[in-house]
């Protein structure tokens, strides 16, 4: 039993490692093996091979490993803190209210305002995803205080709230860019779709430290989430202050989904479907299942950006689309196994 | 029902005396949207004591469980070992008090042992590692409950008297001196119902622990509790030692079936009604609920 799990972690541990390092290989410029060693080993020929390595390639890989994991241990966080295995950072509005966020950050920005008051255009790369955190903050908020006034703060209920204004929120900012600039429309269209082509190398860092970070307080808190696992009456008389816990998860969960979708965009399914593979493999406690869940889902979201920058030829595919085909198949087959 | 019972049922409380007891309630009143749960409670529970609390249906016997596990706050004062128990921090309080409650699955299978390990959070800061003591700790409280040879099969798979015993481990973990379980042995059968009430006495008797649990078989009650509080209508109707308690009257009054009692030098008392079946036929016959 406990050699099985050492060898289980291993191998997810050997995967992990070994994606970001091999799909460094892969991208739209071809770069030779001999290239990448020489530019990993700081004595690379030609200094533009250097610049498409560490500025645009390195970058990215780095992000979408913490991208995939992010969302994964985002999602696993909010399955047990509501007990509820279909839980994924999208139910709870946080998507929903980054992009409301967005538009309303495209639009402003796109507003013959913006031109008046001289906005440089470098301002729309911090303005999109800080208005995509306040909206996505802004809309847990709104799930929380549903949640408690209308139905009474059960956890069923919050998840009803989460796709209530989920709806709401995709609602109002397509109204909004229906009505407002078509250019903006276009940006924030492109933005919903996902994708990893966006990033820039001080964003990995920042999203570095917003993933571990966020990470590592979900662990420290592990034990009390697992606690919520019997039940709110059980949780609170082993001590856990139940209210609070489940706030600051959900907070951390959308400050780190919020993160993300600020910048990457709506990848959804990664959140939903890693945790599933991973709480079968490993097991559900939440320490286990968050570590698992960073490692397996920076695997999964690296390669799929592989095959995202690799399929076609000239162009990429928005990586959004590839995780949500891959995870409505997944959670199709899932469905299927359980009849069975 | 505003008044108390008639004098005749308030028995001496032996070995509760309300001063010693290590949980003591003073007119602890409990309501719900102006409805009464509980009126003017006093009791005290006696340290190293099982006692069992009785009564019928809507009796108030849950809210009370509640009030002294601090799940429920309610007018009047609830002490253990001298401190109200709001003065407790939540974590603290869980070191001093275990809770049992009905069962709740959980969606997501976690082993029996993962359940016990809970147990050790009281104990545990954000930062504080689990170390090879708690697992050994865990192991032992699993193989105190018979549960051993089940530290890794899954919660939702054990059976109901198993499960009940995963968390009685989970609370014997939990180390606090209190223990509290709302109706332990509902759902379970005969087997597992004298299983856990044995299991229960034998955590009195060893290791000092104090006991308070729900019940409705009146005769699991007279077999295994030293002491009883009978409740009807939100009142203490009576409490103190089983053998006083458990006085035919008083319990047809209360649960409304006539009774007698066989009480025995060398044995427990022992329980037996005869159910007014006349009156059963009239309610049906007449199509009305007795209420």
């Amino acid at each position: 039993m406990i050699a099985n799990m050492k060898a289980k972690w291993i191998v997810l541990l050997l995967l992990a490692m070994s994606a970001p390092l091999l799909s460094l290989f892969f991208g739209a410029a071809s770069l030779s093996a001999d290239t990448i060693f020489q530019c990993v080993s700081g004595s690379c020929a030609d200094p533009i091979d250097n610049t498409i390595f560490w500025d645009i390639r390195f970058p990215r890989v780095m992000v979408g490993f913490l991208v995939g994991a992010g969302l994964s241990v985002a999602g696993a966080t909010l399955q047990n803190v509501t007990r509820n295995g279909l839980a994924d950072p999208y139910l709870f509005g946080v998507v929903a209210g980054a992009g409301l966020g967005a538009s309303v950050a495209a639009l402003l920005l796109n507003s013959p305002l913006a031109a008046k008051w001289g906005l440089p255009t470098a301002a729309f790369g911090i303005a999109l995803p800080v208005s995509a955190l306040i909206g996505a903050i802004f809309a847990v908020i709104m799930v929380q205080l549903l949640a408690r006034s209308t139905f009474g703060g059960r956890i069923e209920h919050m998840l009803l709230a989460g796709v209530a204004v989920s709806f709401m929120l995709s609602a109002l900012s397509q109204f909004l860019l229906f009505v407002g600039d078509p250019f903006a429309a276009n940006q924030v269209v492109f933005w919903l779709m996902g994708s990893l082509a966006r990033v820039e190398s001080h964003y990995a860092w920042v999203l570095f430290a917003v993933v571990a970070g966020c990470t590592a307080a979900l662990y420290l808190f592990g034990p009390r989430i697992d606690a919520l696992l019997l039940g709110d009456d059980s949780a609170r008389t082993l001590g856990v202050n139940v209210a609070h816990m489940r706030m600051l998860s959900l907070l951390i969960c959308a400050g780190l989904t919020a993160a993300i979708v600020s910048y990457c965009g709506g990848i959804g399914f990664v959140g939903l479907m890693i945790p599933h593979i991973v709480r079968r493999w490993l097991g559900v406690t939440s320490r286990t299942l968050f570590i698992g869940c960073a490692l397996l889902g920076g695997f999964f979201m690296v390669w799929v950006d592989v095959f995202a920058r690799t399929a076609l030829t000239g162009r990429e595919i928005p990586v959004g689309i590839i995780t949500s085909a891959i995870g409505s198949l997944f959670f199709l087959l899932v469905m299927r196994q359980r009849q069975a | 029902m505003a008044a108390g019972y008639p004098a005749k049922y308030n028995f001496s409380m032996t070995g509760i005396m309300s001063t010693q007891a290590a949980l003591h309630l003073q007119d602890v009143t409990y309501s719900i949207n102006k409805k009464r749960i509980l009126t003017d409670i006093s009791l005290g529970f006696g340290a190293g004591l099982f006692h069992g609390v009785l009564g019928p249906n809507g009796a108030g016997k849950t809210t009370l469980l509640k009030i002294i596990t601090g799940q429920l706050q309610a007018a009047g004062e609830v002490c253990w070992q001298g401190r109200p128990l709001s003065d407790y921090a939540p974590q603290e309080l869980a070191r001093h008090v275990a809770v049992v409650n009905q069962i709740n699955d959980s969606v997501f299978s976690l082993t029996a042992k993962q359940v016990v390990t809970m147990g050790l959070l009281p104990h545990k800061n954000l930062l504080s590692r689990y170390t090879r003591s708690d697992r050994t700790q865990v192991l032992k409280a699993l193989d105190d409950v018979g549960l051993a040879d089940k530290a890794e099969q899954h919660f939702s798979a054990l059976s109901g008297g198993e499960q009940q015993r995963c968390l009685i481990a989970r609370a014997l973990v939990q180390g606090a001196p209190l223990l509290v379980l709302d109706e332990p042995v509902n759902h379970l059968d005969v087997y597992y119902q004298h299983q856990i009430l044995h299991l229960l006495h034998s955590l009195c008797q060893q290791q000092g622990k104090t006991v308070v649990v729900s019940l409705h078989d009146l005769n699991l009650a007279a077999a295994y509790c030293d002491n009883l509080v009978l409740m009807k209508d939100g009142l203490v109707a009576a409490s103190g030692a089983s053998v006083e308690v458990l006085e035919s009257t008083l319990l047809a009054d209360i649960f409304r079936v006539p009774c007698t009692v066989h009480h025995s030098a060398t044995q427990t008392a022992r329980i037996e009604f005869n159910p007014p079946f006349a009156e059963f036929q009239k309610a049906s016959t007449q199509g009305k609920h007795d209420s």
